[in-house]
């Protein structure tokens, strides 16, 4: 089964290794880890993604909260999914194709629709884009998209999930 | 239940004509911006209701030249209906009143955000201290028993979040963009020809409007204390018929949603249209996100006098039938 565990983290040496070696030594298979970048000595969050059999998952968490490690939530990984946005304003001069890249380098989600109307050369533009992969993927390319539509003066409209 | 009216706008009349008549509620006092009517044994409520038209409060038997500041403390009454228009900013003269009458240890009903938006921690534990009711059903979905429901009927439930649609203007408007196509210009020129949109409509097309709802449903519902600067708001004017027609192609419709959780949003968002969300017209949804028992979806008129009044009389009631 896939699964997603939360943890919170001291930026400090060994701690990610010991966040990762219960998983690991009891045949996790890790597929995507993520930590917050924090200074050196604070407290951070880091996101571990893995498959594991059910039987060895009270083992992993007992192991990792004995270590001081705190668990913020774990359990299943819902499969992939998708969710659709909105961008109003100058899509084209934005350059829409850099607005989807920016989305894709976020890593775990990317664009996999895009389509766009435009009444007037001289109006608005109105772009619909769909997001598709792992649920912290979507998460992590919508943070992405807003910082961009901010920047690019673009209004975002997301789905109510 | 002797009951002090103060504010006598389309709410404050709404109420008078649903008392009228009634033999458990007698209005003791009107008091209105130009002017005051006092009388211990009923206010003749058609009397008001014709001189308050014209605000010709100096015809009336019982007209004093006192205003509500001065009225409260020292009038004989059960309940304080307080319906002067709101201000989110000071909450006043709302607060001023609504102070008043719980340091007096009157119950208050209110349809007014601006006292709940400014002071609602602060109201609540007056209320508390003094042994007083303080109800405001009528401050959020206009006739939706939001309050109530969640008082009465989810004591055994953990609100987690709410979602819904709190503003009937805006509401109407992206329904006539997503029917007829129209753009938003047209479609709010329509909300302002039929009294749905103010002259000046941006308090409600900016999102001000749900934007101080939302922040009474965190406070009141979540207990996550939040005024309106805590609300992050964005209202529906960017809004074009592309983007509507972009929307509904993939099974959509966007909504002005105040969406209250950990954080508290009012923004346009794309709502699947088999959502019990997807109401339209100037029609209201709240959805109360809980454990156990997943979602609950609350639907009904949200905006209109005669709807809003008729939660501040079930207010009324309900601070009568809870004694003292």
């Amino acid at each position: 089964m896939k699964l997603l565990l939360k943890a919170r983290l001291q930026n400090t040496p060994g701690q990610l290794v010991s966040l990762l070696k219960p998983i690991s030594s009891s045949g996790g298979n890790i597929t995507d880890v993520k930590q917050e970048a924090v200074p050196q000595g604070e407290q951070g969050i880091a996101e571990v993604e893995f498959e594991a059999s059910k039987e060895v998952l009270d083992a992993i968490t007992l192991e990792i909260s004995s270590s001081g490690i705190e668990i913020m939530d774990f359990g299943e990984l819902r499969s992939n999914g998708s969710t659709d946005v909105l961008l109003i304003g100058d899509n084209i001069d934005t350059d829409i194709r850099d607005t989807i890249d920016r989305v894709n380098a976020a890593g775990g989600a990317f664009v996999s629709e895009a389509e766009v109307s435009m009444p007037d050369p001289a109006k608005e533009s109105s772009a619909r884009l769909r997001i598709s992969g792992s649920p912290t993927g979507m998460r992590d390319a919508l943070a992405r998209l807003r910082e961009v539509a901010k920047r690019k003066r673009l209004f975002l409209v997301e789905a109510l999930e | 239940m002797k009951v002090l009216i103060v504010g006598f706008g389309t709410v404050g009349r709404g109420l008078a004509r649903l008392v009228q008549g009634r033999k458990d509620i007698r209005v003791v006092g009107i008091c209105d911006k130009d002017g005051s009517v006092v009388n211990p044994e009923g206010v003749d409520l058609a009397k008001a209701l014709e001189t308050g038209k014209n605000r010709a409060w100096g015809s009336m038997p019982g007209f004093v030249e006192k205003g509500a500041p001065e009225l409260i403390p020292g009038l004989e009454f059960d309940v304080l209906a307080e319906m002067t228009p709101t201000n989110l900013g000071t909450g006043e003269p709302g607060l001023s009143h609504i102070r008043s009458a719980l340091e007096h240890g009157r119950h208050v009903v209110t349809s007014n955000k601006g006292p709940l938006v400014v002071a609602f921690d602060e109201l609540g534990k007056l209320a508390q201290r003094n042994r007083a009711k303080f109800l405001y059903e009528a401050t959020v979905g206009g006739g939706l028993p939001v309050f109530n429901f969640h008082r009465n009927c989810l004591m055994g439930y953990e609100v987690k979040r709410m979602f819904g649609i709190v503003n009937g203007t805006t509401n109407f408007i992206l329904t006539r963009m997503s029917e007829d196509g129209a753009s938003f210009a047209e479609a709010l020129r329509r909300a302002q020809n039929l009294g749905y949109a103010e002259k000046e409509p941006s308090y409600d097309t900016e999102g001000t409007d749900a934007a101080a709802k939302a922040a009474i449903l965190s406070s009141a519902i979540l207990k996550r204390k939040a005024g309106l600067k805590d609300v992050s708001c964005s209202g529906i004017t960017k809004i074009t018929p592309e983007a509507i027609a972009l929307a509904k192609g993939r099974g959509y419709d966007i909504k002005l949603v105040a969406d209250i959780g950990e954080t508290v949003s009012v923004a346009p968002r794309l709502v699947k249209r088999d959502s019990p969300l997807c109401v339209h017209g100037t029609l209201n949804a709240i959805t109360f996100v809980t454990e156990p028992a997943g979602d609950i979806t609350l639907v009904g008129k949200g905006a209109g006098g005669n709807e809003t009044a008729a939660a501040v009389l079930n207010d009324i009631l309900e601070a009568g039938r809870s004694g003292s």
